[in-house]
């Protein structure tokens, strides 16, 4: 099966054409895969998120329309259905990990508290990025391998030829930096 | 909210920034490219080392580069040789044991190189400032009140070293006045980060331990024990890993029968192989002074940007029949006595700044007959055997029959 172009791919899903999933699955499969298996470290699972990924696709195109991002909205799905499977499933052993990155971007929070997730999803991505954007490109990749692929701090440093401990000091920074513009601008989160 | 919505709602950023943080430019790649050129040069050495060394083809990488051994890199007085009665008194904490089951080591180019007078080229400046401040901050001094200097020579000391030069016929050679070194002082705390990227520290006054610590040259493993558990707590900071190991090594005796140990960390990580790095790269070290107070540590953190890649290992099985068929190399200067003299072999890497390539190595630790001391004291020789399949060696050591 030849790869489609993303545009012709979401017409199928317009058109509700179940082939949508099969060219989907064609051309991204083997990444979502890999993905959610950094993420979970279990094959199995990473299959079944990959699965439960273009279902929710298949409910979300339309009214969602990523003719020009459809790699990074199924990616994005399969990163939250991901995490929720590290959260819900004990097994997979993958529960340390996560709580060690959410100990980290908690550091970013002004004044952590548990009230659940009070800011609008909107809101809180214009703040991010506006934050990313002023970082150098450097900085914001290692930034973004961390906090959304959640890679290891050894894969980073293996993926840029850069030594743990600049990827370690690199990120302390961009913690602070983030902190320090959420309280400057003023964000309640 | 709380870290783990944060991480959530990471989710959220821009498709732009998740796509570039995937496709970002891999130095690593460009770097390979750059390798692989230079290792279609050495076909002709693979094709000899290959007939030299048979193994199996089908398991090996094919585009690691190839690698160059240094030799005589130790550039000290005397030979590597290790005093003790029984070889169980040499210890250390290496991570690496017979049961390790590595199959592929990393190997990373030093990016240092030395000129005829011993002036190094390849040091970054910046990452060394970058160090010289983080280990400021890890000393609990605020970076941004310091003032960073280096060692050049003023100008002053240059113009008697340019007279010492004339007078003797010679002038003075190129970059013999650059710094070498990045300098911090403050608080009683001296910091020097040289171009290997070693931090050393130097306090003054020295620091006094509590009493009930024996921390000097020659305490017992139990004594230095105990003092390295007070550094780990005391010295958190500094020592900076998550979770730092105690590596008290030593164990072996000067002439006049006196045994010492000596205190080291190095962070435990989840994966062997990363151990095995920190353990032999990323370290910590505190040193006393004659008056059992602590009066210098040291941080090492050597650039390893420049990885040639993970190359295949050789069993010690396999290194001990290299080290029998004379493929080794060593500075001492008895004749290699046999294989019943073998005591010990534990997997290292050759970190000195001579070094072209930080590769693995398999240490033996060789009783050597010639040099037992009346007092039945033994000496174990260390002979070093490439860990790294031979193919990817340009220039297997082998002994010819002389001595450093």
């Amino acid at each position: 099966m030849k790869a489609l172009d993303d545009t012709k791919i979401i017409d199928l899903f317009f058109e509700r054409d179940e082939t949508a999933i099969r060219y989907a699955s064609e051309k991204y499969g083997n990444r979502l895969r890999s993905l959610s298996h950094s993420i979970v470290k279990d094959r199995q699972t990473a299959e079944e998120c990959e699965n439960d990924t273009y279902m929710e696709a298949w409910d979300t195109i339309p009214p969602h329309k990523p003719r020009s991002y459809l790699y990074s909205f199924l990616a994005r799905i399969i990163r939250h259905l991901s995490l929720n499977c590290c959260r819900n499933r004990s097994r997979l052993k993958r529960s340390a990990f996560i709580c060690e990155l959410s100990a980290e971007m908690e550091q970013c929070i002004p004044a952590p508290d548990d009230v659940q997730c009070r800011i609008e999803d909107k809101v809180f991505a214009d703040a991010i990025n506006e934050f990313l954007s002023r970082l150098d490109e450097e900085k914001r990749n290692i930034f973004v391998r961390r906090y959304w692929y959640l890679d290891s701090i050894a894969s980073i440093s293996e993926r840029f030829a850069l030594s743990q401990s600049k990827i370690k000091t690199t990120l302390f920074r961009c913690r602070n930096e983030l902190r320090e513009y959420l309280e400057k601008e003023g964000y309640s989160i | 909210m709380r870290g783990n919505d944060f991480l959530e709602k990471m989710g959220l950023i821009d498709p732009a920034y998740v796509e570039a943080a995937d496709t970002a430019t891999n130095k690593k790649k460009i770097f390979w490219m750059r390798w692989g050129a230079i290792a279609a040069c050495f076909a002709v050495i693979v094709v000899a080392a290959t007939m030299l060394f048979p193994h199996d083809e089908s398991e090996l990488p094919s585009d690691l580069p190839m690698l160059s051994i240094s030799e005589n890199t130790s550039g000290g007085m005397g030979y590597e040789g290790y005093m003790a009665y029984d070889i169980s008194e040499l210890v250390n904490a290496n991570p690496w044991n017979e049961e390790s089951e590595i199959s592929a080591l990393p190997v990373y180019q030093n990016l240092l190189h030395y000129n005829e007078y011993h002036i190094a080229s390849g040091a970054d400046f910046d990452k060394m400032r970058e160090f010289i401040l983080d280990v400021a901050g890890r000393l609990g001094l605020d970076p941004s009140n310091l003032t960073v200097t280096d060692n050049a020579p003023s100008e002053e000391e240059k113009q008697q070293i340019t007279k010492k030069y004339e007078a003797g016929g010679s002038v003075v050679p190129d970059g013999y006045f650059d710094p070498t070194a990045l300098i911090i002082e403050a608080d009683g705390i001296k910091i020097e980060v040289d171009q290997t990227m070693t931090a050393t520290i130097h306090f003054d006054p020295v620091v006094s331990l509590p009493e009930e610590y024996n921390f000097t040259h020659y305490a017992s493993y139990v004594d230095t024990a105990a003092v390295a558990d007070y550094l780990k707590s005391e010295y958190r900071e500094l020592i900076g890993m998550d979770n730092p190991q105690v590596n008290i090594h030593g164990g072996d005796y000067n002439i006049y029968s006196q045994q010492s140990f000596s205190i080291e960390f190095f962070d435990a990580a989840d994966h062997d192989i990363e151990q095995i790095i920190n353990y032999n790269f990323n370290r910590v070290a505190f040193y006393c002074d004659g008056n059992g107070k602590l009066f210098l540590a040291r941080v090492f953190q050597p650039d390893l940007s420049k990885k040639m890649g993970d190359y295949p290992i050789i069993s010690s099985g396999k290194a001990k029949e290299l080290l029998l068929n004379g493929n080794y190399l060593s500075t001492v200067p008895y004749e290699f006595p046999g294989a019943e003299f073998i005591k010990k072999v534990e997997l290292i890497y050759r970190t000195g700044g001579y070094e072209a390539y930080y590769m693995p190595y398999y240490r033996f630790y060789v009783e050597l007959p010639e040099a037992e001391h009346e007092n039945g004291l033994k000496d174990y020789g260390a002979f070093y055997v490439p860990a790294v399949e031979g193919t990817y060696i340009s220039n297997m050591p082998t002994w010819d029959g002389s001595f450093n």
